[in-house]
């Protein structure tokens, strides 16, 4: 191929219950990082990679807190600086108040799992080295690729060898975005 | 062959009868405490009542959750005829409970509904659609059309149980959404009996994440249509809907509402967590604290306004009926193993 250095060596797989069963065998073999490229999600896949980046979760967690207190700050801010006396009810009517706080805690939280989704995807990116790749439209359709990325310590050899020994259709060299 | 019952299982069954048989001793001797076997009674009844309605569902909806529950839903409806004999003192006291069996101001509506025939037909009728339903899902026959008629009629069954048993208590209150508590209320109870039936016995469930899925919706429910009601009145702030929430504000059951409040609100806190979603042991706790939770709703439902009597009769009958039930449901968990395996398995 070229002389870029390699981003990623790809397996193509038919099915979902393959790539499952070559990502555990890929992840034994000490052979890392993972990820995998698939139609639709395949149950149990996030686990076999290893995948425990629990980003998204916090942020919407995050978000909701935010989102709940801001409600709460904004109708107390606004109930005193305006203040309207109805049928003998406190200023601070928190009944009133939980609807406007249960709305904006459901905005902060889609809001922080959608950023964290954009920063952790590093969104918006129009290209990516997979691209690279003729077969990986085929990722969208009825293909299933699992990429064992180069990083530090990658043995192009060994994961050569232990992707080979899963018998996949093809195994195809991913380059860097040149 | 009908396995015998094991000795701690026969104790609980006898123990619980006697503590049931005191508490309806006492009904009999001090007026007013028979409320407290109503509440306690209406509990026992959401386990075959819930039970059903989810295994109506299981059909409908099929996947893991069936797979893991059927069973169990199964074998809990089959104290429906348990349910039923329990209600029966409710129904021969109706002048100890009900203030429209004396001098309550009634609407016209109320005057053709709120009569002592009227609230044996719609207790009858419920019991027999609980227990008719029950038995064809359990012969399996024609289960697709029984489940989809069941859905129907069983939550209509239950709102016209709901107006009948709990809210007729306070005639001058009237909610919409009451029905739905009452249903919920059922489901949840049944759903969280089921999970601690099934996490106790055999094999533990292969995804236990679906279960506390499960419990989480019920959960959300429960918050839902607890706290919209409140807030309609609170905001109408009519005086016979003001005086339904006020009466349970003070004093006690006051402290009551925050408890139950919290025995609902901590486990659907935790169930967004997905390690408690997954833990059996987790589930279990979760299942036993909601249990109680909906003990104390249905007891700050009911109680308010009858005394310190009612309230010792509901919890002896409680735990007594509760006794009782699980000891009776393990065995007929094993009775309907028993009967849907193969042929060439008993052999």
């Amino acid at each position: 191929m070229s002389e870029r250095p390699l981003y990623a060596l790809l397996g193509e797989f038919g099915s979902g219950k393959e790539v499952l069963a070559a990502a555990k065998a890929m992840r034994r073999a000490g052979c890392g990082p993972l990820d995998a490229f698939t139609p639709f999600p395949v149950d149990g896949l996030a686990e076999a990679l290893g995948f425990s980046d629990c980003t998204v979760q916090t942020a919407a967690f995050v978000g909701g807190v935010v989102g709940a207190a801001a409600g709460f700050a904004m109708q107390m801010a606004t109930n005193l600086d305006f203040p309207l006396w109805i049928g003998g009810r406190p200023l601070i009517a928190v009944p009133a108040f939980m609807l406007i706080c249960f709305e904006l805690l459901v905005l902060g939280a889609v809001l922080g799992a959608i950023g964290a989704m954009f920063v952790a995807n590093r969104l918006p990116r129009l290209n990516h080295p997979m691209f690279e790749a003729p077969e990986f439209g085929l990722g969208s359709d009825r293909r299933f690729f699992l990429a064992v990325l180069a990083g530090p310590g990658f043995d192009r050899a060994r994961a050569g060898r232990a992707l080979a020994k899963l018998k996949p259709r093809a195994i195809i060299e991913v380059p860097e975005v040149g | 062959m009908p396995r015998p019952m094991p000795r701690p299982r026969m104790a609980a069954l006898v123990g619980g009868g006697v503590l049931a048989a005191a508490a309806l001793v006492a009904c009999v001797l001090v007026p007013g405490a028979l409320a407290g076997w109503l509440a306690a009674v209406t509990a026992v009844c959401a386990l075959p009542a819930g039970a059903l309605v989810l295994s109506l569902m299981m059909r409908l909806i099929p996947g893991v959750w069936g797979e893991e529950l059927r069973l169990s839903t199964e074998a809990m409806t089959l104290l429906t005829p348990w349910a039923a004999l329990a209600f029966v003192p409710v129904v021969a006291g109706l002048g100890a409970i009900y203030p429209w069996m004396r001098d309550a101001k009634l609407s016209a509506l109320q005057q053709l509904t709120l009569t002592p025939l009227c609230f044996a037909a719609v207790s009858a009728v419920r019991f027999a659609a609980l227990w008719a339903l029950g038995r064809r899902m359990r012969a399996r026959r024609r289960t697709r059309a029984t489940a989809a008629a069941g859905l129907v009629a069983l939550p209509l069954l239950a709102g016209l149980a709901a107006f009948e048993w709990l809210l007729s208590l306070d005639p001058g209150f009237a909610s919409s959404a009451f029905g739905l508590q009452f249903l919920e209320r059922e489901l949840t109870i049944a759903f969280a009996a089921l999970l601690l039936l099934r996490l106790s016995l055999g094999r533990p469930p292969a995804r236990p994440s679906v279960l506390g899925g499960l419990m989480l919706t019920l959960l959300l429910l429960w918050a839902y249509f607890e706290f919209l009601p409140f807030f309609i009145n609170w905001s109408s702030d009519e005086p016979d809907g003001a005086a339904w929430y006020l009466a349970r504000a003070r004093g006690g059951w006051g402290v009551l509402l925050w408890i139950w409040a919290a025995l609902s609100g901590v486990p659907l806190l935790a169930l967004l967590f997905a390690k408690a979603r997954n833990s059996v042991a987790a589930l279990r706790w979760i299942a036993g604290t909601v249990i109680v939770g909906k003990l104390c709703e249905l007891a700050w439902v009911t109680l308010p306004g009858f005394g310190i009597p009612a309230i010792a009769v509901d919890v002896a009958a409680t735990g007594g009926l509760a006794l009782v039930c699980a000891a009776l449901l393990p065995s007929l968990l094993y009775r309907r193993i028993e009967r849907r395996m193969p042929k060439e398995a008993n052999r």
